[in-house]
């Protein structure tokens, strides 16, 4: 079972064994990443309804992992939003330094992406993305987000 | 090098990812899209890491950041809960020439850290979505 208290427990010991002052960084999946693709990508998974439902509103997935493999090998995994992981880092514990989403506005355009082949495109995305990359909406809509604390 | 066993490994995600650590390994220099997910990391590893330090790799997978932050001077030890992960960073970081930088592999979970003192590491990294697989042991 994927149960928050254990996601709150992880975080609580990647502080508690940093030095003061010394950042740690967490990456994680992003839920609203796989509502922006699933009916074009994954439709069969929208059409599990207790799944789809649990996976859009609580970001828990129990069937992750059946895509790319076999059902034997599925697992879980949890989708975050920023909200969400930001709030397992305690004010009085850390210092939020910068939230990324690391794919960011590529999110919903993961094969165009990776089968461009446009220098000039690439590059002006690249630079769009490096100047957005930090704000909410980008980490936010992100498959992978990143968060850079500090321990007070 | 030794790799160091933690009891409390949960089964399901250590089975998922025994079974894919060859695809970990090359997931972020799949194609352009995941390498985005690299490259953006790797600008904020730069701008936020000490220069120099011990760093706590946990959910390391295969260990590719592990390679790359030993390659740069740091001093690393890995943890990941798939015993094949492990296996696989142990092989990486031979190949990378990088045994002595890498101080230790163990097998666990980031749950449970027991193992380290409180204000160890100069650094921790926990990338590409160990926070997402944790599980409650059944």
């Amino acid at each position: 079972m994927l149960k928050k208290k254990d996601r709150q427990k992880a975080v609580n010991e990647l502080i508690r064994v940093a030095k003061k002052n010394a950042p740690i960084f967490v990456s994680v999946m992003g839920k609203y990443a796989i509502l922006l693709s699933a009916i074009k990508r994954w439709p069969n998974e929208v059409k599990d309804t207790v799944n789809f439902k649990r996976l859009s509103i609580d970001g828990d997935d129990y069937n992750w992992g059946s895509i790319k493999s076999s059902e034997k090998n599925k697992s879980f995994c949890h989708f975050f939003t920023v909200d969400e992981l930001e709030k397992l880092f305690p004010k009085n514990k850390t210092k939020l330094l910068e939230t990324v989403g690391l794919e960011g506005f590529a999110s919903a355009q993961e094969k165009e992406f990776a089968e461009l082949k446009d220098k000039t495109i690439q590059k002006n995305w690249l630079e769009a993305h490096n100047l957005l990359c930090t704000t909410r909406t980008a980490a936010d809509i992100s498959s992978h987000m990143l968060i850079i604390v500090k321990k007070k | 090098m030794t790799i160091t066993k933690i009891k409390n490994v949960t089964k399901s995600v250590e089975n998922y990812y025994d079974k894919s650590t060859e695809y970990e390994w090359n997931r972020l220099v799949r194609d352009k899209y995941h390498k985005l997910e690299w490259d953006t990391t790797q600008i904020f590893l730069k701008k936020h890491l000490p220069k120099k330090g011990l760093i706590l790799d946990a959910g390391a997978g295969p260990g590719r950041y592990t390679v790359d932050l030993a390659k740069k001077g740091y001093d690393i030890i890995l943890l990941d809960y798939s015993k094949g992960n492990v296996e696989l960073a142990k092989i990486k970081v031979k190949e990378a020439k990088q045994e002595k930088k890498v101080k230790d592999f163990i097998q666990g979970t980031i749950v449970n850290l027991s193992q380290f003192k409180d204000n160890s590491f100069d650094a921790v990294i926990c990338l590409g979505g160990p926070l997402s697989h944790v599980e409650k042991k059944r």
